[in-house]
């Protein structure tokens, strides 16, 4: 009768309930009355004609292992099987995060609620049926953002080491910067910004000169606009400096800002910012954006010259979990691996397939992703996401080899990267960086050496991707 | 039919209807639920075409964009001024230096018809403390048994302004929430609103002041409703209930350009045609002056105001667009229409008399101009007749010939799709129910009956009854 799903539990041994700590994904089922090690277990007919008695199976659809992604939290995508009810539990650290109870039933989706540390996050999925059955699976999650780029550079992160290619050279620099844990810039600037382990700010234009930003609490992630900046605390708070005319920092006013000062938000758990606009995404899943309007980047139904110095909640849009921001658009991850985005589109950065004159949208439109996503990244007007399975697709502007599809041709909607699957992506205005299975990726221009050799000894551009050396 | 008898029969069908759904199906007599022998849920007749509630109108698509769908049945000739129309729809208004598209203001509420008609669908009230963005509110004082508006901030509060005139202020909602019990001991939670208003420039309200909230209405199937013969509607009134059913129904008899006639559209009934509605909604919501209301909306006391206040802002084909744009919106098609479930709370709505207003179908007759929408077999689920829903759901605020309990049944066809084209479930004319189940529990007045024949049913009942609406 329930035998169908049961024909296509696959069961993985254990061998040592650490094995989700070193990053390497895990699964284990424990029947019953197994004895604890379940290591003689086969789906046999179970348990003699009791109809439905069948051990409990479990796993993790994404985000992919070792995902990066510069917000407080992620939503984990679990597919169980049972026979009998349970608690389905996300353990992270040895303390349950999540619980939810469980009906019995096959191939349920359920989504839990992962809260990240800067830096690897090990967890666990664990159910236990009522009947103590157990079924188990493992994966990480990366908190912070291991890969970004600006009009000068692409840079990416590895043990705790940040590389920055071009500049206008050829060779990568390693940053004078220990324990680096994310890396965040304005696609159409030259600055980047650094978030040490301790939740410290580091900033340089030159991937040389290292200055220190000081940010009153420690910092999960830094959303750098064109010319303000949001520090994302790790306590859920959120901090903003810069210039103000458009009223991008959210403090109900049009004064600039030279030290962080804080925004009346709490549970923040990620920041973005365009030119001269500001968002958040608050753990109830609304997004608040303030700013400029002209384009429609606060996605509140309509396009204006006026500042808005004063966060609103952009309507349409719940369940949201993640957010990245371009030049002037916007695009949001909500639950279920649902994409929005909204702001200018003229160059079909919005990925619902408009693009020119009336390509911009002023609120929510749907990403044309035909698969769940897991995360977002945008930089000037391109725009990415990683599905829930891995892999990395982009759209919009081009003319640079910017997406790494293969072509140098304008594509609204989203499109396969070349390289595949992708653990980071880090989208600059005129180039991409992504890291895939450990190794680093490089594509778009090349003016400034961010490939490898300049033009004319080096491409100019390159619209597939370039597999970097770590230094 | 009287309400003892509309409860008696709720009652035996609540006794009768088993919860479970072993019992196989079961034809229903006549289409109403009234369980004869206790053998099961009845299940209504599938109505041929009630699929397809726009006629020839209705589209497939049934995702986020399914509000903003040309009619299926709009030839390829006639696309261009629809697109025509649905760009004056899309496009952002400007205060000046554009002259294909300025004449904002001076005082407004959005910059385009979309900024508040989401994805042509339905606003929904603002977060607390946030001022609305798909909502407006409407004022006025009691002036004998009518109203008059407010000297100092006319007929509608407007929140926002171009450059050197003042935004008369905002209003914010926060709810109360109380709990109440079906018959059989579930709980439920209705929220109530309370309206603060905030940054008034003209000074504080005046006590008596009545306030009207009101989210924007979907945008499918006008059309189709004006193409309604009048006396199809007139026909289903009864204001003086000759019926004795408990349900009157009442028409609004409004201003248009040609004296009196039978209001359709507006919360209240308070429009007679899309012109007029399209018009209304350009100068009160947009300050978009056009050939049927030339002056632009400044109270006296308004001096920035009127010292901007300018010359016609769109001219009689710009209007038309638009209105050709609003009335060729379609209807989706219902792909559940079929199932058991469905039937069976389509049962239960009309034992319960839910239909005593909401009106399920017509066959339209000939507007002229529309070929698309003449003739058409249509269910919006809507007799466009006012009705009295009881003190709980009163603004107050009388409109024309409805009074400030009354309101116009709103057709139900897409209610279903609100979460999916809308980001929220909020439904009424404040937005203060959070469902289906939540709106009909808040009916009153003539639908009382009904409501407490839901109250009385069971769970599954209850389950089936809103899957029904949900459904259309």
């Amino acid at each position: 009768m329930r035998s169908w799903w049961w024909a296509t539990v696959a069961f993985v041994v254990a061998c040592g309930s650490d094995a989700a700590q070193t990053g390497s994904a895990t699964s284990t089922t424990t029947a019953t009355t197994g004895g604890g090690a379940g290591g003689d277990d086969t789906p046999g007919d179970g348990g003699g004609g009791q109809g439905g008695n069948l051990p409990p199976s479990l796993r993790i659809e994404g985000p992919p292992d070792g995902l990066a992604t510069p917000t407080r939290t992620a939503e984990i995508t679990t597919v169980l099987s049972t026979s009998r009810a349970g608690e389905l539990s996300l353990v992270k650290s040895g303390a349950a995060v999540h619980r939810l109870d469980v009906e019995p039933g096959a191939e349920q989706t359920l989504r839990l609620r992962l809260p990240l540390d800067l830096g690897s996050n090990a967890y666990e999925v664990r159910f236990v049926a009522a009947d103590g059955a157990t079924a188990t699976d493992g994966r990480t999650v990366y908190g912070g953002a291991r890969t970004t780029g600006n009009l000068s550079f692409l840079a990416a992160l590895r043990d705790g080491q940040a590389h920055c290619l071009g500049g206008g050279t050829p060779e990568p620099k390693v940053l004078t910067v220990d324990q680096v844990r994310s890396l965040s810039a304005y696609g159409n600037g030259n600055a980047l910004y650094i978030v040490d382990s301790a939740g410290d700010v580091h900033r340089t234009s030159d991937c040389v000169t290292i200055e220190s930003a000081a940010v009153p609490a420690p910092v999960f992630t830094v959303a750098v606009g064109g010319a303000h900046r949001l520090y994302l605390a790790a306590d859920g708070t959120v901090w903003a400096e810069g210039l103000n005319a458009e009223g991008q920092l959210g403090l109900g006013d049009l004064d600039d800002r030279d030290t962080p000062q804080a925004l009346p938000l709490t549970g923040v758990i990620a920041v973005a910012a365009t030119s001269d606009a500001s968002f958040a995404v608050l753990d109830d899943g609304s997004v608040m954006s303030w700013g400029a309007n002209d384009e429609g980047q606060l996605g509140v139904g309509e396009e204006d010259d006026a500042p808005h110095p004063t966060p609103a909640t952009v309507p349409l849009v719940r369940g949201a979990l993640a957010i990245d921001a371009g030049r002037d658009h916007v695009v949001v991850l909500a639950t279920a691996g649902k994409l929005w985005s909204w702001g200018g589109g003229a160059s079909g950065q919005l990925g619902d397939g408009g693009s020119g004159f009336l390509g911009s949208e002023a609120q929510a439109v749907a990403v044309q992703l035909a698969v769940p996503a897991a995360a977002v990244a945008a930089g000037g007007n391109t725009s990415y996401a990683i599905a829930l399975s891995g892999e990395l697709y982009g759209w919009g502007q081009n003319s640079l080899a910017q997406l790494g599809v293969g072509d140098t041709n304008q594509h609204p909607l989203p499109t396969a990267c070349v390289v595949g699957s992708s653990g980071s992506i880090g989208a600059g205005a005129v180039g991409a960086t992504a890291l895939s299975n450990g190794r680093l990726y490089v594509w778009g221009t090349n003016a400034g050496g961010q490939l490898g050799d300049l033009p004319p000894v080096g491409p100019e551009r390159s619209s597939t991707p370039i597999e970097k050396a770590w230094p | 039919m009287s309400r003892a008898l509309v409860v008696g029969i709720a009652a035996l069908c609540a006794c009768g209807a088993p919860t479970t759904e072993e019992t196989g199906p079961t034809s229903s007599s006549g289409g109403y639920g009234g369980s004869e022998g206790g053998h099961g849920p009845v299940v209504a007749d599938f109505e041929p075409g009630e699929e397809r509630p726009g006629g020839d109108t209705t589209v497939e698509l049934r995702d986020e964009n399914a509000f903003l769908q040309a009619a299926a049945n709009l030839s390829a000739a006639r696309r261009g001024p629809y697109e025509a129309g649905f760009a004056l729809f899309d496009i952002a208004w400007l205060a000046e230096g554009n002259e294909d598209r300025d004449g904002l203001g001076p005082t407004y509420l959005g910059t385009s018809c979309r900024a508040c008609h989401f994805r042509g669908g339905r606003g929904t009230p603002p977060p607390p403390d946030q001022p609305m963005t798909s909502a407006l509110v409407r004022l006025s004082l009691p002036d004998g048994g009518g109203s008059v508006p407010d000297d100092r901030y006319g007929e509608q509060l407007q929140t926002k302004a171009i450059a050197g005139v003042s935004p008369e202020g905002w209003v914010s909602v926060a709810f109360e929430a109380e709990t109440h019990n079906f018959d059989d001991g579930a709980p439920y939670e209705l929220l109530s609103p309370r309206y603060s208003p905030r940054d008034l420039a003209f000074g504080s309200f005046a006590p008596e002041t009545l306030f009207s909230i009101r989210v924007a209405p979907p945008m499918i199937g006008l059309g189709l409703l004006e193409a309604i013969d009048e006396a199809d509607i007139r026909a289903l009134a009864d204001p003086d209930d000759l019926d004795g059913d408990g349900i009157s129904g009442r028409t609004n008899e409004v201003p248009s350009e040609a004296g009196l006639a039978l209001g359709r559209f507006g919360l209240k009934a308070n429009q007679p045609d899309l012109r007029r509605q399209t018009a209304a909604a350009f100068l009160e919501d947009l300050g978009i002056t056009s050939p049927v209301f030339p002056d632009d909306n400044c109270p006296s006391v308004q001096v920035a105001c009127q010292a901007s206040a300018g010359e016609l802002d769109i001219d009689e084909a710009r209007l038309d667009a638009t209105v050709f744009f609003s009335s060729l919106l379609a209807v989706p098609h219902r792909p559940e229409a079929r199932e058991r479930e469905v039937l069976q709370g389509k049962a239960l709505f009309i034992s319960a008399r839910c239909d005593g207003c909401h009106h399920p179908s017509f066959v339209t007759g000939e507007l002229e101009g529309f070929p698309e929408l003449s003739h058409q077999r249509i269910f919006p689920y809507s007799d466009l007749l006012l009705h009295d829903l009881g003190e709980g759901l009163a603004d107050g605020r009388p409109d024309f010939g409805a009074t400030g309990r009354e309101w116009r049944t709103p057709p139900l066809w897409g209610v279903g799709l609100t979460e999916l084209v809308s980001g929220h479930t909020r439904l009424l004319h404040d937005g203060r129910a959070r469902s289906v189940e939540e709106a009909i529990l808040w009916h009153g007045g003539e639908a009382e009956a009904a409501r407490d024949a839901f109250v009385a049913m069971s769970a599954s009942e209850r389950a089936w009854l809103v899957r029904f609406v949900r459904s259309l």
